[in-house]
């Protein structure tokens, strides 16, 4: 998965994750070449334990 | 480094063969053909003809405002009041006499007054609100006539009115103009569309795009202005080259980035699109973006049965459901025993 701030941030999710960058990250991370890279982060949101911090408006 | 520009600094033509036209000619604004001069000839004429119909319309206007500056019979309001009483003199009488204008005699005035124009409402406005002034002063009781005299609604609604109507009349005015100038431009396009000037003033052929020399050798002669080492190599063996090459695709080697990169430079060289442009500043913040992009991939969990809940977590219902069996069975035997 792809975190928005190195150091760990009250305001994240698990691991330090934050969904509104993930768009970004997603849209950046496409370019390279290991595709596992993105798809984990996808099922990581979707499948994952980030499922419970997809706010309905990006937080 | 300087390997990786070489290549670029070559000149890069479609399809290996530079293009070259010859019988340019400038023209005016553009290098244009035939087809693009006589549109434009017909955009000029097209104008010229919408100036001339323009031209003409603005003096007729102008020619019937003038004529509306110098009435051949002044009617100003003190003739009109004047007239309905010539032998009586006095602010009195000639306002018992403006009393007796009715409402139909204001609207044929306003509608039969020679000066149309806003100084002239104006000017009227001014007598009005004089007239009240003086009717005010004077308190003459008669108010039942007020309906009908210059400072009444009537005489307001009058001027209104021809206010109105002028403002109307220019609207229609600016809106002729347009049209005709439209027209103009829309006639003198297709009327010069139509008849094309072509034998009076015969327009020379038009630029041809040619390949740089024709021929059995041409591709060679081509490449050997790329590439004259393949060209000659080429020539050595007699043959000629029918696919103009291009060079080796330049090698772009991240290690250049290698102060930005830090450790992340095998994962990058792996993982990550090659860039480079001329901007050194571009790609710096490109690889730099790559080096931030890799600190912050973290290992996540794994994936579980409970972390989903379209997966589900049996175990977890489990355990609730073995727990609430467990105390329903013990409050049961529990107040059956006590009960007995």
């Amino acid at each position: 998965m792809i975190t928005e701030f190195l150091r760990k941030v009250f305001w994240s999710g698990p691991h330090n994750t934050i969904v509104a960058p993930a768009g970004h990250h997603i849209m950046e991370g496409r370019w390279l070449r290991d595709d596992a890279i993105i798809d984990d982060y996808a099922r990581f949101w979707f499948l994952g334990s980030g499922w419970r911090k997809q706010h309905p408006q990006a937080g | 480094m300087e390997e990786a520009e070489l290549p670029l600094a070559a000149p890069l033509p479609l399809d290996g063969q530079p293009l070259q036209q010859d019988d340019v000619r400038r023209a005016g604004l553009c290098e244009c053909d035939g087809s693009s001069r006589s549109v434009l000839r017909g955009l000029v004429l097209g104008a010229a003809f919408a100036s001339l119909v323009g031209a003409s319309f603005i003096v007729n206007v102008l020619v019937v405002m003038l004529r509306s500056r110098h009435p051949q019979h002044g009617s100003t309001p003190h003739d009109f009041q004047v007239d309905r009483s010539p032998t009586q003199r006095g602010a009195n009488s000639l306002l018992r006499e403006m009393h007796r204008s009715s409402d139909a005699d204001i609207r044929a005035w306003g509608a039969s007054t020679a000066v149309d124009s806003d100084e002239e409402d104006e000017r009227q406005e001014r007598f009005g609100a004089e007239v009240s002034e003086q009717r005010r002063l004077l308190s003459s009781g008669s108010t039942s006539h007020e309906h009908h005299s210059v400072g009444s609604a009537a005489w307001a609604n009058a001027l209104y009115q021809r206010r109105a109507a002028r403002k109307g009349a220019r609207d229609r005015r600016a809106l002729l103009v347009v049209c005709c100038v439209l027209l103009g431009v829309g006639l003198g396009y297709g009327l010069a569309r139509r008849r094309p000037a072509a034998a009076s003033n015969p327009s020379p052929p038009a630029p041809q795009w040619r390949r740089v020399g024709s021929g059995p050798g041409a591709a060679a002669r081509a490449e050997a202005q790329l590439q004259p080492e393949a060209a000659a190599r080429s020539a050595a063996s007699t043959q000629p080259a029918l696919a103009p090459r291009l060079g080796p695709p330049p090698t772009i080697d991240p290690a250049r980035w290698k102060h930005v990169l830090n450790e992340s430079l095998p994962w990058a060289q792996t993982n990550v699109p090659a860039f480079e442009c001329s901007d050194d500043d571009v790609t710096l913040t490109y690889w730099y973006r790559w080096r931030l992009f890799h600190l912050h991939m973290r290992r996540g969990d794994k994936l579980s049965a409970c972390s989903s809940p379209r997966l589900g977590c049996w175990v977890r219902t489990l355990t609730l459901t073995l727990t609430l069996t467990l105390t329903l069975t013990l409050t049961l035997t529990l107040t059956l025993t006590l009960t007995r």
